[in-house]
């Protein structure tokens, strides 16, 4: 699958850069806006912590290259005791199986056979108790879960726009550009629902903006359905998608 | 929490593993001591070096000046006179005085580590909605419960009924009680085995009963069952400790789980029946499976006892915690010549070889009767040139300074205990909050677990209803 440099930028910083913040449930001040903060990407930097006023309706962050890095996080007031807990392997596919309404077991599997939240659960914060004796999840987030978690967000958004493009009639998520017109309005009526869906709230307009713009970037060959699956996981593999 | 040794006031390794207690005794609203003790770092550099940080130096200039290091026992009778002589004091240097970040929980010896008051922003006046982040949140509270308890997410439609009702505490408590009943809160594999992990320690290298290995000697699965039978449906949870049956369980799309007739254990097969008599049972460290993991092939099976106090009671005597002696009357013996009277072992094993002493007469591996079975005279089989006087060993012991004449009456004083209450109480607040509570929730804490031990009759599912309205698990 084709990814350009700025989505793969809005991808880290939206998912792989943020999942050490989940360590030790908190201590941190202000991190707890990443709960409530949208597709949160403060910028080309590892800073999983952003500050007040990094939080607090900056109009457009950049990185330091002065390029666009993605939505703007919007107005949170930072909280008294931030904490965050990620999601875990089987939280996380289980609300990507509502949210997209693909079966659980149609979600994401590794080699055709197995589900991929199993394979990497332990990455993804959880236990094997009976296979390895691991009783307690790793303290620390391993290198691999960023990698895991784009593996099951991707897949599952390909697979639902794969199924709403091969019937656009009975789309659960793209309809508007699955039925061919991915005009701007159609793709924000489409980032609207997909805000709703995934992080169950209405997305600002410049979170709509943003996404909807990502079309332009993408190869003209079979671009619509590719917008759609990207769309959908960058919001997916956003923090606010990810913690709780 | 502690760490491996807490060495006291002296250079040269003199432990005071009492120390911790000790501060408590004398801070007994230190959140620190809300259901454990201090690291041994409140005063020590790091756990197991001598160098007392300056906080621990001040303690030490105030109470013993350039004299002899004192005795275990002059240390123990005057620390807490040291500790009121620095309070006013301000080791640190950070304009806290050594009392207040001790009742804070700041690190008095760390400037860069202070009290700090929750302060939250009034948004009541906000243009664009945002968490209400000084007040409990419904919708906030909605997702918690239904992510830790349930599994996934809320619906949007939940979302908005909750945060447009007039009474959201009616929808949240109603939520709690349909997933405190879902296989993910507690089938086979959820999120009530995972918590019981750390306590059974499974292996299926050695399972009996259903998936048994290759070399089946017990079946954890009924500590499994025993673990969510207590733990759910009302159920008394010192029945984790009290329980002298056996729970069953019935897989399928709902997991049942139901006490066993006697008859019905009996007439297991021999490698997974539980051989203990009724009358000798005491819930999870009586189990088959809990005698053969410990246990195994050990005369005074201190490794059984640790794990127990472990488990239930919250106290890691490998990292100090917990130390709480018999009288100083009750001389400790080293009846199976393990050199535990080494003054460096001894500050741990004379707590700790009492609290093992009840479990002696139950099988490990094998042995008369079958594994983990009860048996007065086991001790006389491990009698030989290396442990002559093994078999004097008592099966009276002590747990929490309290005198116990066998392995029940040890469960029945552990499982009333207040220990026993904070420490299950910290086992949900760590897993639903996601970490021990901090210097502002310890009030909190303590409220929880004293009412779980009396309104809440020992029900973890009235002790949770009141978890989820507490401010730390309720206010973004």
């Amino acid at each position: 699958m084709f990814l350009d440099s700025r989505l793969t930028l809005v991808a880290l910083c939206c998912g792989a850069l943020a999942l050490p913040a989940c360590r030790g449930g908190g201590g941190g001040g202000g991190s707890s806006d990443t709960e409530t903060a949208g597709t949160d990407s403060t910028g080309g930097t590892t800073d999983t912590n952003p500050t007040a006023s990094e939080t607090e309706g900056e109009a457009e962050s950049q990185d330091e290259t002065g390029n666009d890095d993605g939505p703007d996080p919007g107005t949170q007031a930072p909280s008294a005791r931030p904490r965050v807990k990620f999601k875990t392997a089987q939280r996380y596919a289980t609300d990507l199986s509502n949210a997209l309404e693909i079966p659980r077991e149609s979600l994401c599997t590794e080699l055709d056979d197995f589900d991929c939240a199993a394979v990497h659960r332990i990455a993804l914060g959880e236990v094997d108790a009976f296979g390895l004796r691991l009783f307690e999840p790793l303290e620390n987030m391993p290198l691999t879960a960023p990698i895991a978690v784009d593996r099951i967000g991707l897949t599952a958004c390909g697979e639902r726009a794969q199924r709403d493009f091969d019937a656009p009639g009975q789309a659960v998520s793209f309809s508007e550009v699955a039925s061919g017109d991915a005009s701007a309005s159609n793709r924000d009526a489409v980032v609207e629902r997909l805000y709703r869906q995934l992080l169950l709230r209405e997305a600002t307009d410049r979170e709509v903006e943003q996404v909807t713009a990502m079309y332009d970037d993408l190869p003209s060959s079979n671009q619509a359905q590719t917008w759609a699956q990207m769309a959908c996981f960058v919001i997916a593999t956003s923090t606010e998608a990810l913690f709780y | 929490m502690a760490g491996l040794v807490c060495v006291g006031w002296v250079s040269i390794a003199n432990a005071q593993p009492q120390a911790p207690a000790v501060v408590c005794e004398t801070y007994p609203t230190m959140p620190a001591c809300a259901g454990a003790v201090p690291d041994c770092t409140l005063c020590h550099q790091s756990a197991g070096v001598s160098v007392r940080n300056v906080f621990g130096a001040q303690v030490e200039a105030a109470a013993w000046p350039g004299e002899d290091a004192p005795t275990a026992e002059e240390f123990v009778a005057g620390l807490p006179d040291a500790l009121a002589e620095v309070e006013d004091l301000d080791a640190d240097d950070d304009g806290y005085a050594n009392y207040e970040e001790l009742l804070a929980g700041s690190d008095p010896a760390d400037a860069d580590d202070i009290p700090g008051g929750a302060t939250c922003e009034d948004t009541s006046n906000s243009d664009a909605w945002q968490y209400d982040v000084c007040n409990p949140d419904a919708g906030f509270t909605l997702r918690k419960i239904m992510l830790d308890v349930c599994g996934h997410s809320p619906t949007l439609a939940e979302l908005e009924e909750v945060t447009t009702s007039d009474d959201p505490s009616e929808i949240l408590h109603e939520t709690l009680d349909t997933c405190l009943n879902t296989e993910f809160w507690r089938g086979n594999g959820g999120v009530l085995w995972q918590l019981a992990h750390k306590k059974i320690l499974p292996l299926p290298a050695i399972k009996s009963g259903a998936n048994e290995g290759g070399v089946p000697l017990a079946d954890y699965d009924d500590d499994y069952n025993l673990y969510v039978h207590a733990s759910s449906d009302g159920n008394d949870a010192r029945d984790l400790l009290l329980a002298q049956y056996v729970v069953g369980r019935v897989d399928g799309d709902t997991t049942e789980y139901y006490v066993m007739d006697e008859a019905e254990q009996a007439a297991r097969p021999n490698d997974a029946v539980l051989n203990a008599p009724v009358e000798r049972r005491a819930g999870m460290i009586t189990s088959r499976w809990f005698f053969v993991a410990n246990t195994m092939f050990t005369a005074v099976p201190r490794t059984t006892a640790a794990q127990a106090y472990r488990s239930y009671l919250g106290f890691d005597i490998a990292k100090l915690e917990g130390l709480i002696e018999p009288p100083a009357s009750e001389v400790l013996i080293d009846y199976d010549n393990k050199d535990v009277l080494e003054e460096t072992c001894a500050g741990c094993h004379r707590t700790l070889d009492p609290l093992a002493y009840p479990f002696t007469r139950y099988n490990g591996i094998g042995g008369a009767g079958g594994s983990g079975d009860y048996n007065a005279n086991r001790l006389g089989g491990f009698v030989d040139n290396t442990q002559p006087d093994v078999d004097e060993t008592p099966e009276a012991g002590y747990i929490l300074g309290e005198p116990v004449s066998d392995l029940v009456e040890w469960a029945e004083v552990a499982a009333n205990s207040d220990e026993f209450a904070a420490a299950l109480v910290m086992d949900y607040w760590e897993l639903l909050v996601g970490e021990r509570p901090n210097a502002l929730e310890t009030e909190q804490f303590v409220t929880l677990w004293q009412d779980f031990a009396t309104t809440h009759a020992y029900d973890v599912e009235a002790m949770l209803h009141d978890l989820i309205d507490t401010e730390a698990y309720s206010v973004p």
